[in-house]
């Protein structure tokens, strides 16, 4: 995988310049106080990152991807909308790979809401995206502060549907 | 000696983030070499340092924004919408924010990080992430209406809305709470 340039990066790149021109025509040491604000952020990153990353790769060498299927049908309730919060949130990268293996589970007979608790479990405990992007960026208090925050938002947004579903139908 | 003393916990308290990242490295590494030999082991390494080539050059730019957000944008201005005293209209913003943010975490943690430099405060921040994560209209558009219809998109989306309201007032009390430092 080489660096090509995607959309998201071509933004972040022009953002940064249009950033750079502002504090170069603004002057007063700024460039300066800007570079040294980035390099004391690169020390913090350039550890963690590394490290993030053999985690990742580690964890999805070992990870039973094929393991859930009919664990979580519509009659499972509670338990498999728990499940299905916690499989979510296992399943590696973006949305090109969790929504087909939800479509997969949809159609193996998982229930409704155990696939928006697993959407949202996805949405929120993304083990990836923790370990390359937040843990690196933004701190282990930060990682462990959001995921207390809002852990409880999967199997609720599951049990919230089920609810819905039962006066709706 | 009181001086002294902020800087030195503070660099402890970072190493031992990374000790701890460290240690559950190796233990993931043995479990790896165990379940899948030493080719399990190369075949991930060799992936991380793809991975991280690719991830370098687009770290060199978050950061550089994150920086040059630190010195440019006034502290007050963040601070006012999305600080101490944003209280609810802060939430708001936040979720709104979280919403209308496109592409994955290469765009959104960068800006978080910037928007914390910034003066945002961290319930402000988890609310942004939670929202992101739950209610990207990007992706409920490109992928969700298209796989699954308008009907489960519709009832996810509501019973999602709550969420990052939740996360951001049990941030707050959370940090109230253990009286953290953020």
């Amino acid at each position: 995988m080489s660096f090509a340039p995607d959309l998201p990066t071509i933004f972040l790149m022009v953002l940064a310049a249009v950033l750079f021109g502002v504090a170069a025509v603004k002057g007063e040491g700024r460039l300066g106080e800007a570079f040294k604000a980035t390099t004391k952020l690169f020390r913090m990153v350039g550890f963690r990152l590394p490290l993030a990353l053999m985690l990742a790769g580690f964890l999805s060498q070992v990870m039973p991807s094929e393991l859930v299927g009919g664990s979580i049908g519509a009659e499972t309730g509670l338990s498999g909308i728990v499940i299905a919060s916690v499989v979510g949130g296992l399943v590696p990268s973006g949305p090109f790979v969790s929504f087909p293996i939800a479509l997969t589970l949809f159609k193996s007979g998982a229930g409704i809401p155990q696939l928006i608790a697993f959407v949202s479990g996805w949405g929120i405990f993304a083990l990836h995206r923790v370990l390359i992007y937040e843990w690196p960026l933004m701190g282990l208090r930060f990682t462990a502060l959001r995921i207390a925050a809002s852990g409880l938002a999967p199997p609720l947004t599951g049990l919230l549907a089920m609810a819905i579903l039962e006066v709706y139908h | 000696m009181a001086d002294g003393e902020m800087p030195v916990r503070k660099r402890s308290s970072e190493s031992r983030s990374l000790f701890i990242l460290a240690g559950i490295v190796g233990a993931s590494g043995l479990l790896c070499y165990a379940l899948k030999g030493t080719e399990g082991v190369v075949a991930s390494l060799e992936g991380d340092l793809a991975l991280l080539a690719a991830l370098v050059p687009r770290m060199i730019v978050a950061l550089a924004i994150a920086g040059l957000v630190q010195v440019l944008v006034p502290k007050d201005l963040v601070g006012r919408w999305l600080g101490d005293a944003s209280g609810y209209r802060g939430y708001i913003l936040a979720t709104a924010a979280g919403m209308a943010t496109p592409g994955g975490p290469m765009l959104s943690f960068p800006l978080v990080l910037a928007l914390k430099a910034a003066g945002a405060n961290t319930p402000a921040l988890i609310t942004y992430l939670t929202s992101w994560s739950l209610l990207g209209v990007h992706r409920i558009v490109m992928w969700e209406i298209p796989l699954f219809g308008t009907e489960f998109a519709v009832v996810r989306f509501l019973v999602s809305l709550p969420m990052p309201f939740m996360a951001g007032m049990i941030t707050a009390a959370l940090i109230a709470r253990l009286k953290l430092r953020t």
